[in-house]
């Protein structure tokens, strides 16, 4: 078997709905240098990149050599990697296996996006993810397509709009504590129900943003006395080509997740998640995902998830917090999004997460979620 | 500009795109010039699926046959989308509001993404039977099938 | 790194324009005959890695369209935005990890769906750079100059090059060019990017291609299941290399091979080789311009004249289908050792202009 894989340093830009203070390059130096002040490392010490970043949203084609300069790849091996919304996981499991295989002692994980430069229209840019003949004439980027999957999810179990809104109203109370946030502003059920319906059911509020910012992860096979967090467990899984293929006689709509999780806890000795894990960071892009997503985790029965978030189990101080990052319902630089997460992780099992902290968290587990409905896992363990 | 604003340069490449429909692909949109609606079928799986491609979902291999599927069949979720934004295709905002769903036509074993005659939401349920509507004149593209319209 | 074994490759005859074949369907091609070429069923491939380009495809997140005909539903499957002989790294680490026992590499590129001048020039810095209105030709006219006046060349370098490239070709069926000419008829041709010309220059290709690789106990496995006998046509992947440059042409020395050497030192390192010029008996290199022919040979450590058989397929001269072509020149090598013609051999990929990031293997046959 391979090596194995330690986290020793995260970092991240502030998040906010536009960095036009620094350019691209600037904004992703801003993130490593935070990993390497975390980690205690200088650059030399990084033995190869992976970068991640949609390049339609800049409108920059190759952006990763474009960029070099910020992620500190120039004579060095960098690769970029691009899945969309599962970018920043896909990074994260790329930089564990280029570890874990040998090939390299440390590997840097970047991820960015500027979603600022598509001056608004992150839709039109997710649109374009679709096959350009059957799904681009009626879908409305990942809102209308989320939203197909919350029709199914509340015509299955009768949730209520109220019982989705208690998730964003729980990170957003949670992005308080978390400068890096994008959104941190509380809101109100009344707010939340009160706000421009985009696509039936899904409202403004219910929608994660769109945010320009950076995060950086040091993996390493040597990571001597640092403060580290171990991967215990890492998985994933793709799904079909269009999005009439997915829910295909499938349990769930994030059937992805489900295969996923249960390979990725098998690693990692997880036989029950609801009390083994001590925090969740999960790639929900909506309220409604959140609910089908710790379904799809076993962190709860199908159809229960709103009683996780109306108990207070998903509270920062609750039973399994959920997201006390404030989730991507506070923060989404799309080619980031997923390897914040991750950077969560691995800051709570370090006990570094700030005033974030789930007290005395060991066993972290981050998600990522894009493209047609696929998954990834990723579990961080302060025992190796 | 005040001397502390940053700056910001606007750049706008325009990039156009001959999308190949592919060989499975070509046969679906002439098709639907015959007012057909084509699915593939994997003998194995057994599988049948609109539109019709080359890889089956079940076991990867290749989608030998390719029938046609009655044009009517059941809305499992739909949505109606209130939001602006940019259409990728015309360059311009798209109309909105309007409805779309995921269809399952009779006989095949996933669903179909299209626009709904439906423009009220209310209106709407899943498990509701629904058939496709052409227009009259049809060229071979996928506005030839115009929406799909409550079948009861 | 452990090595790791290709079992098979297969590519498709790539050529200007596959109008009739979608995306999935040019993958599907590679896939089905690479999976037949080895008699390894989709239910033994654990996990895949495709390469391919959201700009070229005109699709965000463009590995979604090949999901089904890669088989990468319900797996584990993940994407390189780069050259196909980098996601092959990629690919080899999923193995040496332990995690998975084959894995599935497959790239794809059509430049004839897009439109590759335009989408080369967003590439290039939208302040500084894009307003000059430069595309890769430009860039490869530039490196190609620079190349010939920092050597004090004349231009029947490039000539003779080129003409070397378009004679292997022609006897290369997945080549695009299939035309032999004389160094006189390719010096002939109208100045594209001076001093390159048309014939002097990669095509734009549409094409596929597809590597199996598994660890040594499952390679073992396959022989055996196959009746062929194990071992002494297997071929390993014993070292690679990577190396990325600045991106601004005017931060590098264009008329140098530039980070090349950097990624060649890794691989030879890896697989034991100290000269590479007589240990290595095929070469096969991403040359987008015959300046590059020439610069890429010198990067690999390899003597102007003599060494291994020099892009015998004819190289990314004979086709460039975008991101497939380096793995191609991968698929190339492995296909010369698996029949026995010779035993240790190199293949290179390349990303971004005039070789920003290069892509270095060494295949050796046991």
């Amino acid at each position: 078997m391979g090596e194995r894989v330690a986290i020793v340093g995260a970092g991240q830009t502030l998040h906010r709905s536009r960095r036009l203070d620094v350019s691209a390059p600037e904004l992703i130096d801003e993130a490593v240098q935070a990993a390497l002040t975390d980690a205690g490392m200088g650059p030399d010490g990084i033995d190869a990149i992976v970068v991640g970043n949609m390049e339609h949203f800049e409108g920059i084609h190759l952006s990763d050599l474009w960029a070099v300069e910020g992620t500190g790849g120039v004579g060095k091996p960098q690769l970029k990697i691009a899945t969309g919304g599962t970018t920043g996981s896909s990074l994260s499991q790329a930089a564990y296996y280029l570890v874990a295989s040998g090939a390299f002692r440390t590997v840097l994980a970047v991820g960015w996006e500027r979603l600022s430069d598509s001056e608004g229209e992150t839709t039109t840019g997710i649109v374009t993810a679709f096959d350009p003949i059957y799904e681009r004439p009626t879908l409305a980027g990942a809102v209308s397509g989320l939203a197909i999957m919350a029709c199914q999810y509340q015509s299955k179990y009768g949730t209520r709009p109220e019982d989705a809104a208690e998730v964003v109203i729980q990170a957003r109370e949670n992005a308080l504590r978390n400068p890096h946030a994008h959104l941190r502003k509380p809101v109100t059920t009344a707010e939340v129900l009160a706000s421009p319906m985009l696509s039936t059911p899904m409202r403004y509020l219910d929608m994660c943003p769109t945010s320009d910012g950076a995060a950086a992860v040091l993996f390493t096979s040597r990571p001597g006395d640092r403060s580290a967090a171990w991967v215990r467990g890492v998985s994933g899984a793709h799904n079909h080509v269009y999005l009439g293929d997915v829910a295909e006689g499938a349990a769930s709509f994030l059937n992805t997740l489900t295969i996923a999780a249960e390979r990725a806890y098998k690693q990692a000795g997880v036989t029950s998640p609801r009390e083994q894990f001590d925090v969740v960071e999960m790639y929900e892009p909506c309220t409604w995902a959140a609910l089908e997503w710790a379904e799809s985790l076993g962190l709860c029965a199908k159809g229960q998830a709103a009683r996780l978030w109306g108990e207070g189990t998903t509270r920062l101080d609750g039973d399994l917090p959920v997201n006390p990052s404030g989730g991507v319902l506070c923060t989404n630089p799309i080619g980031a999004t997923g390897l914040v997460r991750v950077a969560e992780g691995s800051l709570q099992v370090r006990g570094r997460a700030g005033e974030r902290q789930v007290d005395g968290a060991r066993l972290a587990l981050t998600t990522g979620f894009g493209g047609s409905f696929w998954s990834e896992v990723m579990i961080l363990g302060r025992d190796a | 500009m005040s001397e502390q604003d940053p700056i910001v340069v606007r750049c706008t490449p325009e990039l156009t795109y001959r999308y190949a429909a592919g060989r499975y692909g070509s046969r679906f949109l002439r098709g639907l010039k015959e007012g057909r609606i084509l699915a593939s079928r994997c003998r194995r799986c057994p599988r049948t699926l609109v539109p019709p491609r080359i890889a089956c979902t079940g076991c990867f291999g290749r989608m030998e046959e390719v029938v046609e599927v009655p044009p009517r069949g059941e809305l499992l979720a739909y949505t109606q989308v209130t939001f602006p934004f940019l259409d990728p295709f015309t360059g311009v905002k798209r109309p909105i509001p309007y409805c779309y769903g995921m269809v399952r036509f009779e006989g095949t074993d996933n669903t179909f993404q299209y626009f709904l005659a439906e423009k009220n939401p209310a209106n709407l349920r899943v498990g509701q039977r629904v058939r496709a509507v052409f227009r009259e004149e049809r060229k071979g593209e996928m506005a030839d099938l115009v929406c799909l319209e409550a079948a009861e | 790194m452990q090595p790791v074994v290709i079992l098979g490759a297969a590519q498709t005859r790539h050529a200007a324009r596959r109008p009739e074949a979608s995306y999935a369907e040019l993958a599907f091609e590679v896939v089905a005959d690479v999976l037949a070429r080895t008699g390894v069923g989709h239910d033994r491939i654990d996990t895949v890695i495709t390469a391919s380009s959201d700009f070229w495809d005109g699709r965000t997140i463009s590995d979604m369209s090949v999901q089904d005909a890669v088989g990468a539903a319900g797996k584990s499957a993940s994407k390189v935005s780069m050259d196909g002989a980098f996601a092959l790294v990629y690919g080899a680490a999923r193995i040496a990890s332990g995690a998975y026992r084959t894995c599935l590499v497959v790239a794809h590129g059509k430049a004839s769906e897009g439109m590759p001048r335009a989408i080369a020039s967003a590439a290039f810095d939208p302040i500084y750079e894009r307003p000059l209105g430069p595309d890769d030709r430009v860039a490869l006219g530039l490196q190609a100059r620079r190349f010939l006046d920092l050597r004090g060349l004349g231009e029947e370098v490039l000539a003779e090059a080129a003409a070397q490239a378009w004679t292997a070709a022609a006897s290369n069926p997945n080549a695009e060019r299939r035309e032999a000419r004389t160094a006189v008829q390719v010096s002939s041709d109208a100045l594209v990017a001076d001093p390159l010309r048309g014939s002097q220059l990669a095509p734009d290709s549409d094409g596929a291609c597809a590597i199996l690789l598994a660890d040594e106990q499952t390679a073992a496995q396959v022989a055996a299941a196959s009746g062929r006998e194990g071992g002494s046509t297997t071929v390993r992947l014993e070292g690679f290399g990577l190396s990325t440059d600045m991106h601004g042409l005017g931060d590098r020395d264009l008329g140098t091979a530039g980070v090349l050497p950097r990624a060649a030192r890794s691989a030879y390192e890896q697989a034991g080789i100290h000269e590479p010029g007589r240990e290595l008996d095929v070469a096969e290199t991403y040359d987008a311009s015959s300046a590059q022919t020439l610069l890429w040979r010198e990067g690999l450590g390899l003597p102007p004249t003599g060494g291994p058989a020099w892009n015998p397929s004819g190289g990314a001269m004979g086709a460039q289908p975008g991101f497939a072509t380096g793995l191609v020149r991968v698929a190339e090598v492995f296909e010369r050792l698996a029949r026995g013609e010779g035993r240790t051999g190199v293949a290179h990929g390349m990303t971004g202009f005039v070789g920003q990031a290069h892509c270095v293997w060494v295949l050796r046959r046991r």
